[in-house]
């Protein structure tokens, strides 16, 4: 599978993580959230005009930025 | 054991820290361990609050600090900065975790994190009968099994599963025997790092208080507040850095990951691999119907809006009605009152009875009748609408229209506050994570209009003029805010930071602690505000009295016939500073009884617009002056100061100006004359952000081009560790 960034990943699709290429803070911000490379992801919904991103990992929900969702590279796992 | 002491023989002290994620319900566990026992303050220098209490249990008495919610011990917060200083410093004899079980998995990276501090600990598996109305069952004992620690399911808000957390305290501190440390394994490639950076630690300083392990994690992670904070020899501290790196170094090429990243996943793998041992399904519920309709509306990207714009109107109307019912109660109170007040004080005309009764009692029912009924029932709705669990959603819709200002989602939230009162919205610029942040969300939540404000701009312009030219005038302070905004983020380029927040469920609300929470920020209000309204008050009173506000007039009178304003409003602009809310009460007074006009006499229309937007923009009051000191400092007091009180003269001079300019091109009729003096203002506005945008996106690829010659600078210089162009560059 290619991999393409969180922001391009549809609405209720579920990917892995494949890598964050985000600065050394924001990397350890999200990491210690709990995505870390390999974690499965499920994209609920995302805010209009390129809002934040509202995202299910591990069983908590959590709302990322868009511009820190698009350093966010995930592989979608077809169904 | 560290810092046990005895009152008396029988007696034994033991100091607890409770710990665990945000939203976990550690403070409702706090509540009832310490009922009315507690002292809420915040942490010496730090916006950050501190809430300490104390529990007698059996022979034991108690000392519980409730730290700050945190996802991880990491410096990227204040509050973990604080949590993890206070646990290292003061090593507490106990922690007791609290762990939100529905989110196991990642309740437990924390957990993980404070075994390595080695402090004994207890854990309570909070919000347990959600767990099992979803469905779930935990293994309690196994958990406590594989995490070595006693393990309690509590449901904190009917008070179920919180005594026993003591009484386990009790028995891991009358059976030290069976307190252990378990520690969990990073898998190979890192734990023969780790092993080095262990030895050398221990080798070093044999005698810090922080633990070896811990030491060397943050070393390895390079996190280097932490570092910083260990306090350590510059020599030695020097050489474990260059060994820490360099086994960095190795990490990261090995595994082509930055080393939080590389850590972090093996910390969730071993969270991972211990919540699918303890949790099992027992029968999978489907989530509540109307919770997810609710969910599903509130996030919409349509519906979401409209439901935001009800709340936030309904919440000012509710308030409005409110407070005017009970404003006006006690005004009737007052003019009751006051021929009574006049007998003893002398006559209506005596000065004793008008700096007295007028400026000394008017201050205090001004105060609490002219904004305590408006700020209270606005604190109210707002942390229902917290506790709930809404505001985050309106952070996550709002986000990307906060980025335009310079700020991220979060900052919705003292922006809202401000709106009732700015010397809260001051204190919740403490929710967001760094300090420039912060300052930047306080710097734009005190250009708000709060209810003082309001009062006026409905007490004249909606009164005189009508309800849309007061509209117009909030519009204009936006526009205010945006332009402001959009030059904070050219002036300070620094990369911004993103929105990044948990979402919870809607859960019904919890009354003690919206009433405590109010009470909180309201104290806020009524500790540092209502002194200074009330003894203000009676000192301008005073100043009118004894014919003073002249030389006030006169020192003020460059700005007023700037703005084109009668030279006389230059005592109530200054009272303003002071107070707003009485500023148009005095000022009627005034008018009407020393000048004996009517206020559009006194005022021309154009005049009142001026007149009410310098009032909206210049300075917020003192009140709020003094919590920023308080919060972060006196020189940003004076930025603030500064840039909001230029703000306020240009914006006024602006629509003064266009207006004079527009009678002398001869447009005659004075509403058509106005009309458009607003609508070139907005033009103007528009043309300036459109400006703006262009500078800071010809500033943003300048900053591009300098980053890639950096990096390419870096990939020539170390052709070697660089593996293609995509690698972000390793840290030397």
């Amino acid at each position: 599978m290619q991999n393409i960034p969180l922001t391009s990943l549809a609405k209720n699709h579920t990917a892995f993580i494949v890598n964050i290429n985000a600065g050394m803070g924001a990397t350890r911000r999200l990491t210690s959230l709990g995505l870390t490379p390999g974690t499965k992801i499920t994209k609920l919904s995302s805010a209009p005009f390129q809002g934040p991103i509202q995202l299910q990992v591990r069983n908590t929900r959590l709302v990322i930025g868009w511009g820190l969702a698009a350093k966010i590279l995930v592989s979608e796992i077809n169904n | 054991m560290c810092g046990i002491s005895c009152i008396d023989s029988e007696t034994t002290i033991l100091n607890i820290a409770l710990a665990g994620n945000p939203n976990v319900g550690k403070s409702v566990v706090f509540n009832q361990l310490t009922g009315l026992s507690q002292v809420v303050g915040n942490w010496p220098g730090k916006t950050v609050k501190k809430a300490e209490g104390t529990a007698r249990f059996r022979n034991y008495l108690f000392h519980i600090i409730d730290l700050p919610g945190i996802y991880s011990l990491s410096a990227y917060t204040l509050e973990e900065i604080i949590t993890r200083e206070y646990l290292v410093e003061e090593q507490p004899d106990y922690i007791i975790n609290i762990i939100d079980c529905n989110h196991l998995e990642r309740n437990l990276y924390l957990t993980m994190q404070l075994l390595l501090l080695k402090i004994p600990m207890v854990i309570s598996l909070n919000q347990y009968d959600i767990l099992k109305k979803r469905g779930y069952e935990i293994d309690i004992e196994k958990l406590s099994e594989l995490l070595g620690v006693p393990v309690v399911p509590s449901i904190a808000v009917h008070n179920r599963g919180i005594h026993e957390l003591l009484e386990k305290v009790i028995a891991l501190h009358e059976h030290q025997e069976k307190i252990t440390f378990r520690q969990f394994e990073y898998g190979k490639e890192i734990e023969s790092r780790l092993t080095e950076l262990i030895y050398a630690f221990e080798t070093n300083f044999r005698e810090h208080k922080c633990p070896a392990r811990f030491a060397a994690i943050k070393f390895l992670e390079n996190d280097e507040k932490c570092i910083e904070s260990l306090n350590l020899e510059e020599k030695e501290g020097e050489e474990l850095l260059t060994l820490a790196a360099k086994n960095r170094n190795q990490l990261e090429g090995l595994r082509g990951e930055q080393i939080s990243t590389i850590i972090n996943a093996e910390v969730y793998k071993i969270t991972n691999n211990i919540a699918r041992k303890v949790e099992t399904i027992e029968k999978l519920t489907r989530k509540q119907k109307w919770s997810e309709i609710v969910d599903h509306v509130t996030l919409h990207s349509l519906w979401g809006y409209f439901i935001l714009i009800v709340v936030l109107f309904g919440t000012y109307f509710i308030v409005f009605q409110f407070g005017n019912w009970i404003s006006g109660l006690l005004d009737t109170l007052f003019e009751q009152w006051s021929p009574g007040a006049a007998a003893v004080l002398g006559g209506v005309d005596s000065t004793l009875y008008k700096i007295v009764w007028n400026g000394l009692f008017g201050s205090l029912i001004g105060g609490v009748g002219g904004v305590l009924p408006y700020v209270l029932p606005f604190f109210i709705v707002i942390e229902i609408l917290q506790d709930i669990g809404y505001l985050p959603r309106a952070a996550y819709l709002m986000d990307h229209f906060m980025h335009r200002i310079g700020v991220h989602g979060k900052a919705i939230i003292p922006i809202i506050l401000g709106f009732g009162c700015n010397v809260p919205a001051v204190t919740a610029g403490s929710i967001l994570d760094t300090e420039r942040e912060r300052k930047r969300s306080i710097l734009l939540s005190t250009m708000i209009p709060c209810s003082a404000v309001t009062t006026i701009v409905l007490g004249l312009v909606a009164r005189y003029m009508g309800i849309g030219y007061a509209f117009l005038l909030y519009l204009v302070n936006f526009a205010a805010i945006v332009v402001i905004g959009k030059i904070i983020t050219i002036l300070d380029a620094s990369i911004e930071s993103e929105l990044i927040i948990e979402l919870h469920d809607f859960r019904v609300p919890n009354f003690k602690v919206i009433a405590k929470q109010t009470w909180h920020r309201s104290k806020d209000f009524v500790i540092i505000a209502m002194p200074l309204i009330v003894g203000l008050g009676a000192v301008m009173q005073i100043l009118i009295e004894l014919n003073l506000l002249n030389p006030i007039n006169v020192a003020l009178s460059p700005i007023s016939i700037f703005l084109g304003l009668p030279v006389s409003v230059g005592a109530f602009l200054f009272y303003g500073v002071f107070r707003k809310e009485l500023n148009l009460v005095l000022l009627e007074n005034f008018v009407v009884f020393t000048l004996g006009i009517t206020m559009t006499e006194y005022l021309s229309p154009i005049q009142m617009m001026v007149f009410t937007v310098v009032i909206m923009l210049y300075v917020p009051c003192l009140a709020t002056l003094v919590t920023i000191r308080k919060e972060i400092g006196r020189k940003f007091m004076f930025l603030v100061l500064f840039i909001e009180v230029v703000t306020a003269i240009v914006v006024g001079g602006m629509i003064r100006w266009l207006f004079e300019l527009l009678r002398l091109l001869g447009i005659l009729s004075e509403g058509t004359a106005m009309l458009i003096t607003f609508g070139v203002f907005f033009l103007l506005i528009i043309l300036v952000l459109v400006i703006l945008n262009s500078w800071k996106k010809k500033a943003e690829k300048k900053q591009k081009a300098g980053k890639q010659f950096l990096e390419l600078k870096h990939c020539t210089n170390s052709c070697a560790d660089c593996k293609g162009g995509s690698e972000p560059p390793t840290d030397k």
